[in-house]
């Protein structure tokens, strides 16, 4: 709608400044609320161009846009760039409940600068041959949030080859394992770690490929 | 585009009440806005109605949550010789109520902590699929509170009879809402017995789901299921998982999980 102006001014009428304010507070008050009418509603004013463009990290490949985090990883390959768990770190020769450490990689660090909810998931590839101590054990992955000895989540568990076995461990003590963790957060996180971490009892899980990905959203 | 241009009384003129009344009146000329007064601008995360306590604000993310389930079930091998079997066991249930709109797009996963158990001599081991020996995992939603639970779209009944066979399960065209877990590893070894059986200790299963929903619908309650044991075979003209028969009674060949997670998540098309 368009502003109604309270003076319209006749030839050779005085101009008084009484006059001229009132129209220009009419201008003002129509300034100050704008309805519906005054916008053309029907048609989109905002378009993907008008939104702050993301900011990229190519070497952690994640993205931080308006609307969120996200980013992923993966090994690459076979063997291209491996990671692993191992007892020799879990500590287990200590029985106490065994330290759960980063698995290499795969994890974010993150800056998080507004109430979110994160979806964090990976796969991997593991190989884990006999380590003849005459137990089989096996290495527990985890989801861990800051602080890696934090065992979030179901513990999803890579066996190790049977002692007994005669076959290759390609045969009987390579597992996959797929899994996924949910979080919301409150608050701004900044420099936060999300990620993998793992016992074991096994001698070595090698992780031979992997993924993960994260994805946190703001709006 | 919406301008105002103020360009009516130059300096200098003579002060006329046309001009005047002009300069005043053109300020309408700058309704209504468009997208024009707003080209240059940019939008950033201040400006959007946000959620206080969450990522939820519906704009892009509408629902996420995760619901975890300790307890433990088992699944037994089917002994029923005739439809509908054995119905399986549910390994996880939550009553849930999430409205959806049309165009909504639904992301369901799971997590399971399990371990099978069986040995190397009852049936269905030594059956033409015991290789691939699996169980299956259904994902299955409740569409009215209280009501009856059914397989998510894009998944079949895995009892479902597959002509001309007289065998029962279903398609793999339409396995998209479950995961299978493979009951043991078994691989060839000489010398005799040449087939090793293998049960793997306790390991993990994971599933997942994506669904654009047609319709508005809203979804009451959450569950998965498991039956088994099923094996591959091509039956007619499809590739398919088949329902198997163990001996009357047994309760040799059986899966346990300890564990189990649900996600779910909601999200708006555009």
């Amino acid at each position: 709608m368009s502003i109604t102006f309270p003076k319209t001014w006749t030839s050779g009428e005085k101009l008084s400044a009484s006059d001229v304010q009132s129209n220009m507070d009419a201008m003002l008050v129509k300034q100050q609320k704008l309805g519906a009418s005054d916008l053309d509603i029907g048609n989109k004013f905002y378009n993907t161009n008008h939104i702050v463009q993301g900011e990229y990290n190519a070497v952690t490949n994640v993205v931080s846009n308006v609307s969120g985090v996200f980013g992923g990883q993966n090994s690459g390959g076979f063997y291209s760039k491996s990671t692993f768990i191992t007892r020799w770190q879990s500590g287990i020769n200590t029985p106490t409940i065994p330290q759960a450490h980063y698995i290499p990689y795969t994890s974010f660090t993150l800056d998080l600068h507004r109430p979110s909810n994160v979806f964090f998931q990976w796969w991997l590839c593991c190989s884990t041959e006999t380590d003849g101590d005459g137990t089989q054990g096996d290495g527990i992955v985890f989801v861990y949030l800051d602080n890696p000895n934090i065992k979030l989540g179901i513990g999803h568990r890579l066996p190790e080859q049977p002692n007994a076995s005669t076959a290759d461990s390609f045969l009987d003590g390579t597992y996959h394992s797929n899994g996924f963790y949910m979080q919301q957060f409150s608050g701004e996180q900044l420099n936060y770690g999300i990620g993998l971490s793992g016992t074991s009892t096994a001698g070595r899980n090698r992780i031979i490929s992997w993924g993960v990905s994260i994805e946190v959203f703001y709006l | 585009m919406s301008i105002i241009s103020n360009s009516i009384i130059k300096r200098g003129d003579k002060l006329t009440s046309s001009q005047l009344n002009a300069e005043f009146t053109s300020v309408n000329t700058g309704f209504p806005m468009n997208k024009n007064n707003l080209a240059n601008e940019s939008l950033d995360l201040p400006v959007f109605d946000t959620n206080n306590t969450s990522g939820k604000s519906g704009i892009i993310l509408k629902q996420m949550d995760m619901y975890t389930n300790g307890s433990s079930a088992t699944a037994y091998a089917n002994t029923a010789t005739t439809y509908p079997f054995t119905s399986g066991t549910v390994i996880h249930t939550e009553t849930v109520l999430y409205t959806c709109e049309q165009n909504d797009m639904l992301r369901i996963y799971w997590n399971l902590s399990l371990q099978t158990f069986g040995d190397s001599s009852t049936y269905p081991i030594g059956s033409a699929g015991d290789k691939a020996l699996c169980w299956v995992f259904l994902l299955e939603w409740q569409l009215s509170s209280g009501g009856a639970w059914t397989q998510v779209p894009n998944q079949g009944n895995v009892i479902t009879s597959l002509p001309p066979t007289g065998l029962y399960g279903n398609n793999v065209l339409l396995l998209y809402g479950c995961s299978l877990e493979s009951h043991v590893n078994t691989y060839y070894q000489s010398p005799s017995p040449s087939d090793v059986h293998l049960y793997v200790p306790k390991h993990n299963n994971y599933g997942q789901w994506y669904y654009k929903v047609p319709s508005a619908q809203t979804i009451y309650g959450l569950r998965i299921r498991c039956m088994g044991l099923y094996a591959p075979q091509y039956v007619g003209t499809n590739n398919a998982i088949v329902l198997l028969i163990a001996p009357s009674g047994s309760t040799t060949h059986y899966v346990t999980v300890d564990k189990s997670e649900l996600g779910f998540i909601q999200m708006r098309d555009r």
